[in-house]
């Protein structure tokens, strides 16, 4: 299997799946971006709780400002290709928002950028294996797994692009390049907080102090730079900093002497702890890999939330330490735990722009009997959580490579 | 591994129609522009007439306006053909939204494609200041849609396949990009050396 064919088939796949498929998370982030460039607004927090409108529909932006920047620049690049009905379009809360003719370019052009943090992504991993003789299967795992097709391309999200810097300083990190190691570290953390769970295990490697000690400013500090400006907005704080998404992670909590500890906090302890006595025998990747592990084994995640772990689980299986029955059952058990999950925005309603005929089909969840549909949602979350351990502890046993 | 991109690609093309497998209800006649809305309430009514495209319709589903969600009174839907009532289903006026699609459902008229309906929307008790609204374009046809069962499951989806080629088509600008890119891309890995 050469690359050119790893390459043609990633790319047609993925023309084939931008374009048709939908999701409103899509649409509703670039309703809240475009204030940026049809309005100037530059505090988009503060606005949307203060506008009638955006009261009105209940909307909110619950991301850093580096995401609403970035995706509204990238609105604006495309804009002459997204037509002058699109703002509309974004403001479209009715069942019929699918019917627009253009809705398959509005689809498409906002997806290319996340593709192309998707190839970027691929390479990296490519570079990354350059002494593995399984460096062209781990890329086609990381093209042609169901879950980089499912949430990048059906779905939409720009999780791709913190994924994509956290590898990338992982990348540089090993290249001894510390600096742009830090500042690539840090803008992920200003797309998404998650990256930020990385850092101690950066700063117990056996690097010098001095290297450390830049990387630790770097990371912060283009963090701090990007939030800033934003810093004593109390929409900021209440939206951002203290959302229900950044404080999710301690929810799960266990009952110590009468005192509450976060599950996922003592485990990442743990974890922190293991790393300092195996910092020798397992590379740091594997470590970030096993955090996010941690993470879906004890929260309620996101959907999309699950390709952040996919390049560490590529690059370990390109490295041996991992085999793809694991990574099978990994991704099955994804699946099925969304296919139950009762949103059917999240399976057959992705294919509404083909036909709105697809938002009448119930969701699978329905074929279960009423009264067992909780226990149906505790059985696949729970399987998750219980494959997702299984993966925590294959990592951690992993033969080195030869 | 070699063989995992074509049968993704195959999964892609197929699924759609797999889908459509459990699918219950298929659509028949859909308008979905909104210019205005025409208000309903005591002794005037709301009054639209259309042909039923399919067999087996099941249910009609109307954008109507309770503003503030004030009204509380019975809403009498009557579905008509050659002016006797063959379906009526009464609702209170809280289920109504401030404009939302409201679902009438009733047991399936068998016969129904090319048959003309006439849709009568009322509220006798409701008094003109609570009064309700139904969305409708400018030319006075309400924002409506009717479901059907289906008759044939490989026409459905013969059918929804056809309706989706044709929505391709008909924005050039878009198949124009998607077929440039995909064309570039495709040149640039061929030429490339890796």
């Amino acid at each position: 299997m050469s690359i050119k064919y790893i390459l043609f088939w990633a790319i047609l796949l993925r023309f084939l799946v931008m374009p048709f498929f939908f999701h409103p998370d899509l649409k509703d982030h670039h309703q809240r971006v475009n204030y940026l460039f049809s309005q100037g607004i530059l505090n988009i927090y503060e606005f949307l709780r203060k506008d009638s409108y955006t009261k009105e529909h209940n909307l909110d932006f619950s991301y850093p400002p580096l995401t609403y920047f970035t995706l509204g620049f990238y609105q604006y690049l495309i804009s002459p290709i997204l037509g002058k009905d699109f703002q509309k379009w974004t403001r479209d809360y009715s069942d019929y928002r699918y019917d627009t003719i253009f809705i398959f370019r509005y689809l498409f052009s906002l997806k290319i950028i996340y593709l192309i943090f998707e190839m970027l992504t691929g390479l990296l991993i490519y570079k990354l294996l350059s002494n593995s003789g399984k460096r062209k299967l781990a890329l086609s795992l990381w093209f042609f797994n169901p879950v980089n097709l499912y949430v990048i391309s059906a779905i939409g999200q720009f999780d791709i692009i913190p994924t994509f810097l956290s590898v990338l300083s992982y990348f540089l990190w090993i290249k001894k390049k510390t600096f742009i190691s830090g500042l690539s570290l840090g803008t992920a953390i200003a797309f998404k907080t998650y990256p930020l769970l990385f850092l101690p295990f950066y700063l117990l490697t056996k690097s010098d102090l001095k290297n450390k000690i830049i990387f630790l400013l770097t990371t912060l500090g283009i963090y701090a730079v990007t939030i800033l400006p934003f810093i004593n907005s109390k929409e900021f704080q209440n939206d951002v900093l203290f959302s229900g998404l950044s404080t999710r992670i301690f929810q799960l909590k266990i009952s110590i002497l009468n005192h509450q500890f976060s599950v996922f906090i003592i485990l990442y302890l743990l974890l922190i702890a293991t790393y300092w006595f195996l910092r020798s025998k397992i590379p740091l990747y594997i470590f970030f890999a096993i955090t996010l592990a941690l993470i879906f084994s004890t929260i309620r995640f996101h959907p999309q939330w699950i390709i952040w772990l996919i390049p560490f689980l590529a690059l370990a299986y390109g490295e041996s330490r991992i085999n793809l029955k694991f990574i099978g059952f990994f991704i099955i058990s994804y699946f099925i735990y969304f296919i139950f999950f009762g949103d059917s925005f999240l399976m057959t309603g992705l294919l509404s722009p083909m036909s709105t005929l697809y938002l009448e089909i119930p969701p699978f969840i329905k074929i279960v009997p009423d009264n067992y549909q909780n226990l149906m949602g505790m059985f696949t979350r729970s399987l998750f959580a219980v494959v997702s351990l299984t993966v925590v502890i294959k990592l951690l046993r992993g033969k080195t490579p030869a | 591994m070699k063989y995992i991109p074509v049968i993704l690609f195959i999964i892609i093309l197929i699924i759609p129609a797999i889908i459509l497998l459990g699918l219950r209800k298929e659509i028949g006649l859909k308008q979905t522009n909104e210019g205005k809305v025409l208000f309903f309430y005591g002794g005037q009514n709301y009054r639209f007439s259309f042909v039923s495209p399919q067999e087996n319709l099941v249910s009609v589903v109307l954008k109507l306006k309770n503003i503030s969600i004030r009204n509380t009174k019975p809403v009498y839907f009557n579905l008509l053909e050659n002016q006797k009532t063959v379906r009526q289903i009464q609702i209170n006026g809280s289920n109504i939204g401030d404009s939302s699609m409201t679902r009438f459902a009733f047991t399936k008229i068998k016969d129904s494609k090319d048959r003309k309906y006439t849709i009568i929307l009322s509220s006798p008790k409701t008094k003109k200041d609570e009064a309700l609204g139904i969305h409708t374009d400018t030319l006075n046809h309400p924002v409506i849609v009717t479901y059907h069962i289906p008759t044939s499951r490989l026409q459905l989806i013969s059918d929804v396949y056809k309706n989706f080629v044709d929505k391709i088509l008909a924005d050039k600008i878009f198949v124009t990009i998607w077929l440039i890119l995909f064309g570039s891309i495709v040149l640039i890995i061929k030429s490339v050396s890796i």
